[in-house]
């Protein structure tokens, strides 16, 4: 969430009253760039409170007030990392987060004080079903054929790929893709067979993270999936917030 | 069962599961609602990861002033990017862009005024091009 907070300060001139929003909330109004950035630093100072561990709930209150501010002042700036960040922030906001590997662990048991275990170990359960359910809706969502046939990838593959990682390997010194990573990306069937693999390796992830058998290959399957959308489409904080939801399914039902 | 091991009293054990049911319940709802609106402009709040990819040949919005005859509105001012834009080429969406972009016109012209929206859009390869609103529709006519 860090880095979500990070990216959204580059940018703005989307919060500004110049341009047209649809607020979510009728209250959120336009932000100016000095206003925005003080909300973005709420929010990274409250990522890096939850990220440490300490006071993690009020860590994650500030990050899901401040994003959530941003969240609700214009529904035409919907994104998808954001609207999941924000929901796991709210369930670690009522969770006992950090009762082993916390600053506020450490500093309890070094000076004998009994840590604060309100919040419920249901919302771990609830995060777990939320990663389900993501995966579960992104395959209902790309059975259609314009996805299917390599239609979306093949239009949307070049755009992403400028900012991402794999451009610099798979361009000349000028900056232009080599001829065998062009042709492919032109080529109906090679976009169709990717478009299909993605919608496997997704489908896989909803069945096989909750069984225990299929579960190390459903991880590895993930970090696969996540670390090629980072790498050719140069999303982040997506792939890193389902990543790092990942160490819930391995823990013992009664301790997560 | 708390984290400390202690039993959670069965009150707050029944609000806890009402909780997580009503929070399952809306994810679990909330995108099929989505997914079956089948909206071409935005299917927020659905996991709609880069599954659908819309792209428009033509895209105006044209505004008719009676001192200054048809204008493009400059799209480009009012939305930072594609994706923001996108998502207001709902009807009613674009009639709520459109009151405002009307009510300045007229405050300027003093005349009456007219806002058309003309576009050219496909997602699919094998799709024939489509209007995404009706190029008839005059957006300044309140309905």
């Amino acid at each position: 969430m860090f880095i979500a907070a990070q990216t959204e300060v580059e940018l703005p001139a989307l919060y500004s009253s110049a341009q047209y929003h649809v607020p979510l909330l009728g209250w959120a109004t336009p932000l100016e760039p000095g206003a925005l950035e003080r909300v973005i630093r709420v929010a990274q100072l409250g990522a890096v409170l939850a990220g440490i561990g300490l006071v993690p709930r009020l860590g994650c209150a500030l990050v899901l007030g401040s994003l959530g501010y941003l969240f609700a002042l214009d529904l035409l700036l919907f994104r998808n990392h954001v609207y999941l960040g924000l929901l796991m922030g709210g369930l670690l906001c009522l969770s006992p987060a950090g009762r082993v590997l916390s600053v506020e662990a450490w500093l309890c048991r070094r000076f004998g004080r009994a840590f604060d275990t309100r919040g419920s170990l249901v919302t771990a359960q609830l995060i777990k079903a939320q990663v389900l359910i993501v995966y579960g809706y992104s395959v209902v969502n790309k059975l259609g054929a314009s996805f299917l046939d390599g239609f979306t990838l093949q239009e949307e593959l070049p755009f992403a790929l400028r900012g991402s990682l794999a451009h610099g390997l798979l361009s000349d010194p000028r900056g232009r893709l080599l001829p065998a990573f062009e042709g492919l990306l032109h080529s109906d069937s090679a976009m169709a067979a990717c478009a299909c693999a993605v919608v496997a390796s997704e489908a896989f992830l909803c069945f096989g993270l909750p069984v225990r058998r299929l579960r190390p290959w459903a991880i590895a399957l993930g970090l696969a999936l996540h670390g090629s959308i980072f790498m050719f489409m140069n999303i982040r904080v997506f792939g890193l917030l389902m990543v790092a939801s990942y160490p819930l399914f391995l823990t013992p039902r009664h301790e997560s | 069962m708390t984290p400390s091991g202690e039993p959670t009293s069965r009150a707050a054990a029944s609000v806890i599961s009402c909780a997580a049911a009503v929070y399952l319940l809306v994810q679990l709802s909330l995108p099929l609602w989505v997914i079956a609106r089948r909206e071409l402009t935005s299917r927020d709040f659905a996991w709609d990861m880069f599954s659908y990819h819309l792209s428009c040949s033509k895209l105006d919005a044209v505004l008719f002033t009676e001192n200054g005859g048809w204008q493009s509105v400059r799209l480009d001012h009012d939305f930072g990017s594609w994706a923001q834009l996108r998502r207001a080429l709902s009807a009613p969406r674009f009639a709520d862009y459109a009151r405002g972009v009307c009510a300045h016109a007229r405050e300027a012209s003093h005349g009456p005024v007219r806002l058309h929206l003309l576009s050219e859009c496909r997602s699919d390869r094998d799709q024939p091009a489509f209007a995404l609103l009706d190029p008839e529709r005059d957006f300044c006519r309140a309905r």
